[in-house]
């Protein structure tokens, strides 16, 4: 679910294209379609968890998985982000980065007491994984254009996780978004004029959405499946053009985006010292709901159903409360007006240790990449996110 | 909206009738003269119980900090009725004075025992506290000698009795 907001700033983005001959499709902007990874042991394990989460991470992963959670818990995660992207248009190369520390999530597990099986219900508020990015590119005929974009979508949802048998565990979840977009585009040269053309579009993110999961648990191999469901996001703002010192008020908009169904199943597989996990999300990006749709004018879908796989490995120290871990991930795009040269792939790596047996250090670090082109605008373009991981946990 | 309402009505309904207990049987009132209710009457799986918890079942039950991390419910307590002749002094006294063995008469708590039955052919539904005779010396059954407390190292399932060997137990 956090990862349609960028696909949302995606299609907000679309929404103004500046449509200058030889120049990039600008705003068709990268629709970030992956799950965001959310805490810090997750995320070393390339996201892979639906089968093997076990605190309060599993909110969003898998809402079954606070079933397994037996002590009152709180999490917190910080992140630190590094986008830089590298372009070439019309032979002229270019390069800018963006960095950016925020706090990601806070969550609370509580365990209900029981006699046999376990009843969990947890809440938490997640600040949306940063869309933040600094765009600044040369091309032919001396045009110039920034392009700066940030957006921050939180979302406070409440789960619960029941055991419905002495294997399976059943949950659900809710959430409400809330958030704002704020986006600048400036162009040169426009016209007769020196001074650059400038869009802005600021505006109000709302919605809501949920998911369920399941998960079955058994000494040596866990499976779990999740189904997010529909998910609303309301865009509330305005536009402003300025041009040639022209200011232009554009009417406030107001619109829905949709997302669809998402559908995942996880494998987890627990040999003696080692957690190995493996996740399988689809995505069907053609059922996406948004004003004016997403077909091009030949009536193609612009978006691409998507498959992504995550794999991720854990080994446990026997002598020391001490966790290394490692992943991959394969996540394509699902936007299709660039030919993806190189598909998005993540790389992680993430270590973890115990305090007195009760608060969990976990770090990690995750190295994300792909390259893209269009070749009528000749224009190419790589970005590479290196991205890190605070979490502690504390049970009482 | 009204889809991921349905689903969760759904999983409301499938989770009313589900494995997890949250609020105790009610026992009281099932108990006659001739058939008293001891919490081992239902409890005498609990090692089962206690084991059978997903985690348990795997090696994390075998590192100390993990398992105090994943494992221990924050609520849990440490059950009664295991053969706690390595307990502390200041709880094995309480075992052996409050425990009755299943199968002389009592209630659970043992603080209160039936009046004993003149003949075989008398109904007694009289229960009162002998508060003036001397307590019987106190005697661990051959049923609670052999419930030792589980080993924390040992990650797999004790084997469950089967009834033959309960009844040799007995006797």
């Amino acid at each position: 679910m956090l990862s349609r907001l960028l696909l949302v700033v995606a299609v907000v983005a679309s929404l103004a294209s500046f449509g200058q001959a030889g120049s990039p499709p600008t705003n068709k902007d990268v629709a970030f379609t992956q799950r965001a990874e959310i805490g810090a042991r997750w995320a070393g394990m390339g996201g892979a968890c639906i089968a093997i989460v076990d605190d309060g991470s599993a909110i969003w992963y898998n809402p079954a998985g606070l079933g397994k959670i037996r002590r009152i818990e709180l999490l917190g995660t910080l992140t630190n982000a590094n986008l830089r992207i590298e372009t070439s248009w019309a032979g002229r190369k270019s390069s800018s980065s963006v960095s950016t520390t925020r706090f990601q999530n806070a969550s609370f597990s509580y365990p209900f007491p029981t006699y046999r099986g376990s009843l969990v219900a947890a809440g938490a508020v997640t600040r949306a994984t940063s869309f933040d990015q600094y765009l600044n590119r040369y091309g032919a005929q001396g045009y110039h254009d920034i392009e700066e974009k940030k957006v921050v979508l939180t979302a406070w949802s409440g789960g619960f996780a029941v055991q419905v048998s002495p294997n399976v565990f059943l949950g659900g979840e809710g959430h409400l978004f809330t958030g704002d977009l704020d986006y600048h585009d400036q162009l040169w040269p426009w016209g007769s004029c020196d001074e650059p053309a400038v869009f802005s579009q600021t505006g109000d993110l709302s919605g809501y959405g949920g998911s369920l999961g399941m998960l079955y648990v058994s000494r040596f191999i866990s499976v779990g499946l999740t189904l997010k469901t529909p998910q609303r996001i309301t865009v509330e703002g305005e536009e402003v053009w300025t041009d040639a010192g022209c200011i232009r008020y554009n009417p406030p908009v107001k619109y829905n985006i949709d997302l669809p169904f998402s559908g995942a199943i996880g494998i987890g597989l627990m040999p003696p010292n080692f957690t190995i996990a493996v996740d399988v999300i689809y995505t069907d990006w053609h059922q996406l709901g948004f004003p004016g749709g997403i077909r091009d004018e030949s009536g193609n879908f612009i978006f691409d159903p998507t498959t992504d796989l995550r794999f991720g490995v854990e080994y446990t120290l026997p002598i020391l409360p001490l966790r290394f871990r490692g992943g991959y991930s394969y996540v394509p795009l699902a936007l299709n007006v660039f030919d993806a040269e190189k598909n998005r792939t993540n790389i992680t790596f993430g270590l973890g240790t115990l305090v007195e047996s009760s608060l969990a250090v976990d770090v990690a670090w995750v190295h994300s990449c792909f390259e893209r082109f269009s070749p009528q605008d000749e224009y190419r373009e790589k970005r590479t996110l290196d991205k890190g991981f605070l979490t502690l946990t504390y049970r009482f | 909206m009204k889809t991921w309402l349905l689903l969760l009505l759904g999983l409301g309904i499938v989770a009313a009738g589900c494995y997890t207990v949250v609020v105790h049987p009610q026992t009281s009132g099932m108990e006659t003269s001739e058939s008293p209710r001891h919490c081992s009457d239902c409890h005498n799986s609990a090692d089962y119980y206690y084991w059978h918890f997903p985690y348990l079942d795997t090696w994390y039950w075998r590192y100390s900090y993990w398992r105090s991390y994943y494992c221990r419910p924050w609520w849990w307590d440490d059950y009664w009725w295991w053969d706690d002749s390595q307990a502390p002094k200041w709880e094995a006294p309480r075992y052996y004075e409050d425990r009755r063995s299943p199968q002389e008469p009592g209630l659970p708590g043992g603080a209160i025992r039936v009046k004993p039955k003149k003949s075989k052919g008398e109904e007694d539904k009289s229960i009162r506290q002998d508060t003036k005779q001397a307590p019987e010396k106190p005697t661990v059954p051959n049923y609670y000698q052999n419930r030792k407390r589980p080993k924390a190292e040992s990650p797999s399932q004790p084997k469950k009795k089967k009834k033959k060997e309960k009844a040799k137990e007995g006797n």
